[in-house]
């Protein structure tokens, strides 16, 4: 880890654009760069382990940790060169989503023996919610964790599991208790994937690759260590990463991508000289670049207040809508050309598949319009 | 010219706010339809007494050395008296002679309200692209016929833009000169719009050639701005007017607002609002410090795109909710739907923004680069 690194809030824009893209250049492999799917870990592991020599593993972390300590708006930069430049979706979920709750939760054990190994790619995670009866009535989970001295030990199943089939590792909610609330009983736990009764299936997606999978748990050993924060107290762990989750969810940089695809698509075409193109595409440019402003003022608020308050369901609705919209839309410029199956660079119905997930994903947008309606807009309880 | 303070802003917003409360009157907005000059938000005389007619003046003519962002604020809280007249139509006429650069002492007098000039830049209904006016400048007189012009009926002075010798010029028109004259319409809101007749009025050119047209299209852009700032204002009041009708109105012995359907077309509205207030809140925190024609031009196209589709969303979605009370003119969103109506073809709508937006795109593609 470099001690010399300079305070990336501080230093001009175009110096913190310049030294990311710098590092692109050198580190991420052409044959890597804009593919639109995401490989598997051992393809890009070059590339993660340059991010975590360079300490850009874990922008969003604070410098102690071996994070950037980037503020959200720094941090959207970071994304968006990143996007640009077309660097791979990692298996990241590890030092996007769990970092932060073991720095928040952790136990001093836990930090210094997880941090850094998520940190340098040894470990990859992924997280274990969602159940076949347990969708958007999470809290409903019955995965069961027995409570038997020293240890937990785990049966059930996990089910849309991103990245089980890499992960060395699963952060999962287990009911370890079931005599109250439904909300109560649950506990944060990080599994070594590796234990004896686990196996995962992979489930093939419309875009017909494996990403997500189904996790079947068969009196799996677990020590009580592994649990992050208190026991049946992990509901609370998990609530505390929503925020983080949504404003990740509702980042723009989906769309912004589909945007640049669209706008070369209608270059090379020479349609952008067209009329009714050109709205179209000014529409979509407006609804893009409106997120990104949207965007930004969500991640100003984090950074003043450092809470990520109801109100971010319209922008995780938004960005995901669109998202379809103009991926929709690419699919008509590109006329007949979309009905084809390619791969690589010129995949037009990569970003189509890739699109129908996020509206789903980190709550599905019809629970965000429900938080909207009793948080935001104080509507009755509907029944 | 700088951005408003936090400070400035939130006194701002006080004062228009005091003023709205003791000044909205729904029924003289209804009784006054049709009238000239009709029910105002403020006289000038009030407007100049509060400060917001220096707001937008240069402090070298005694005025704040605001802009746009300033104005704004202004011109969203007298949504709280269901219209901001005239404060639209006076921001234009000098905020043409700012960027014209006009210095014979007129700004001086715009902050003391003593004169009030007043923008006649169209000509025809699809303009906002502003091509060269038919209206013609020649030997000190102007002659043509503008349409369209907000608060003709509180002019000093008019600022008329027309060609000469095939390009752009501003030209200043004294309102009682003779060959000046105005006849009025009315709009959806029940408040005057006019037609000035030129038959070679005397004037004085105020900026010639590209710096004309440069003047022009900033005040444009500008006006765009504020007018996306009003619509700002009537979306919140538009929402809650319905969500408190969500919350009382019962059927089926409950209050409608528990039935999802109807949560989520609210919701869906929040997201909208919600979407607006960010395009609106950046770009008043960036509008005054930009130079670059182009990347203002896409801020305010963008931005009152996104005004014009939200208000259009809100005001169906609004009406529907309120079932049958909805189409009542008695209900109080008719005030906020009629000044919407009035608003929403002025300066430039959502398709007329997207074309300008993409023609400002073109003259920018060399860097490649979308504001
Ligand atoms: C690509 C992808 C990756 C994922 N990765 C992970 C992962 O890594 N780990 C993990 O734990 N989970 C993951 N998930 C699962 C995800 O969290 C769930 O899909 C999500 O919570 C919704 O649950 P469900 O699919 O069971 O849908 P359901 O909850 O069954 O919903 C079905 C439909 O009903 C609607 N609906 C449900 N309840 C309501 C209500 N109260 N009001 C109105 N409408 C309602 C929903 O909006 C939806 O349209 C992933 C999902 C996807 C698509």
């Amino acid at each position: 880890m470099t001690n010399s690194a300079p305070d990336w809030n501080e230093i001009p824009e175009a110096e913190f654009r310049a030294t990311i893209r710098e590092c692109i250049e050198n580190e991420c492999p052409a044959e890597l760069r804009y593919h639109p799917y995401r490989f598997p870990p051992e393809v890009t592991m070059p590339w993660y382990k340059a991010l975590h020599r360079r300490n850009f593993i874990a922008p969003g972390w604070p410098v102690e940790y071996g994070g950037m300590g980037l503020n959200p708006s720094r941090h959207l930069i970071f994304i968006e060169e990143m996007e640009a430049m077309g660097t791979p979706w990692l298996h990241d979920a590890g030092v996007r989503n769990l970092g932060p709750a073991i720095i928040a939760w952790g136990t001093e054990e836990q930090k210094a023996y997880y941090l850094p190994r998520m940190h340098a790619g040894e470990h990859i995670w992924c997280q274990g919610y969602s159940e076949p009866s347990a969708g958007s009535d999470l809290a409903s989970l019955q995965c069961d964790g027995r409570l038997d001295g020293e240890n937990v030990i785990i049966n059930g199943q996990k089910i849309w599991t991103t990245s089980a089939h890499v992960a060395t590792h699963m952060f999962g909610l287990i009911r370890t208790d079931r005599s109250g609330k439904k909300q109560e009983g649950i506990s944060f736990m990080l599994i070594d994937m590796s234990l004896p009764g686990i196996t995962v299936r992979p489930i093939a997606n419309l875009g017909g690759h494996p990403d997500f999978c189904e996790v079947f748990f068969d009196n799996v050993v677990v020590p009580q260590s592994c649990i992050l924060g208190e026991v049946n107290q992990g509901w609370k762990v998990a609530r505390s990463l929503l925020g983080f989750e949504r404003i990740w969810a509702g980042s723009p940089r989906r769309a912004m991508k589909v945007l640049r695809q669209l706008r070369r698509e209608l270059e090379t075409q020479g349609l952008l000289d067209d009329p009714l193109w050109a709205d179209r595409f000014a529409k979509a440019s407006f609804d893009a670049l409106d997120a990104q402003d949207m965007y930004t003022q969500f991640a100003d608020l984090v950074r003043t207040d450092g809470k990520v308050g109801v109100e971010i369901s319209a922008l995780k609705i938004w960005s995901t809508s669109i998202f379809q919209n103009l991926s929709e839309m690419l699919l008509e410029v590109t006329g007949s050309r979309s009905t084809l199956s390619t791969s690589g660079e010129d995949d037009l119905l990569a970003p189509y598949y890739e699109s129908r997930a996020p509206t789903i994903f980190a709550g599905t947008n019809e629970v965000h319009l429900n938080i909207l309606a009793r948080s935001v807009l104080g509507l009755a309880k509907s029944e | 010219m700088t951005i408003v303070d936090p400070q400035t802003a939130e006194m701002l917003r006080e004062t228009v706010a005091k003023h709205c409360e003791r000044h909205a009157d729904g029924a003289l907005i209804r009784a006054s339809r049709g009238d000239v000059p009709g029910a105002l938000a403020a006289d000038v005389a009030t407007m100049a007494e509060l400060g917001w007619l220096a707001v937008s003046v240069p402090e070298d003519h005694g005025g704040l050395g605001l802009g746009v962002s300033a104005t704004g604020i202004i011109a969203e809280g007298l949504s709280g008296c269901y219209s901001s007249d005239p404060l639209t139509g006076l921001f234009l006429g000098a905020r043409a002679l700012v960027h014209a650069q006009e210095s014979d002492g007129l700004l001086a007098q715009v902050v003391e309200g003593s004169a009030t000039p007043v923008l006649a830049w169209q000509e025809n209904a699809h303009d906002f692209a502003s091509p060269l006016p038919a209206t013609e400048y020649r030997n000190g007189t102007v002659s043509g016929t503008k349409r369209w012009v907000a608060s003709a009926a509180q002019a000093s002075h008019f600022v008329v833009s027309a060609r000469e010798d095939g390009r752009d010029v501003l030209v200043l028109v004294d309102a009682s000169s003779d060959g000046v004259s105005l006849s009025f319409g009315t709009r959806a809101d029940g408040t005057p719009i006019s037609e000035l007749a030129l038959t070679s009025a005397p004037s004085t050119v105020i900026a010639r050639g590209s710096d004309a047209t440069r003047a022009l299209r900033r005040t444009l852009d500008e006006g765009t701005i504020l007018v996306a700032a009003e619509l700002m204002g009537h979306i919140d009041r538009m929402m809650k007017l319905v969500l408190e009708h969500l919350n009382t109105r019962k059927q089926f012995g409950k209050v409608i607002g528990s039935f999802q359907a109807l949560q989520h077309r609210a919701s869906n509205m929040f997201v909208h609002q919600r979407l607006t207030r960010s395009v609106l809140t950046t770009t008043l925190g960036c509008a005054d410090l930009i130079t670059d024609p182009v990347e203002f031009g896409q801020r305010a196209a963008r931005l009152r795109a996104r005004l014009n589709d939200t208000t259009q969303l809100v005001m169906r979605e609004s009406i529907q909710l309120f079932g049958a009370m909805g189409i009542t003119d008695e209900n109080e969103l008719s005030l906020h739907i009629k000044r919407c109506l009035s608003l929403l073809g002025y300066l430039g709508n959502s398709t007329e923004q997207r074309r300008y937006w993409t023609a400002l795109s073109a003259q920018s593609a060399r860097t490649g680069d979308t504001n």
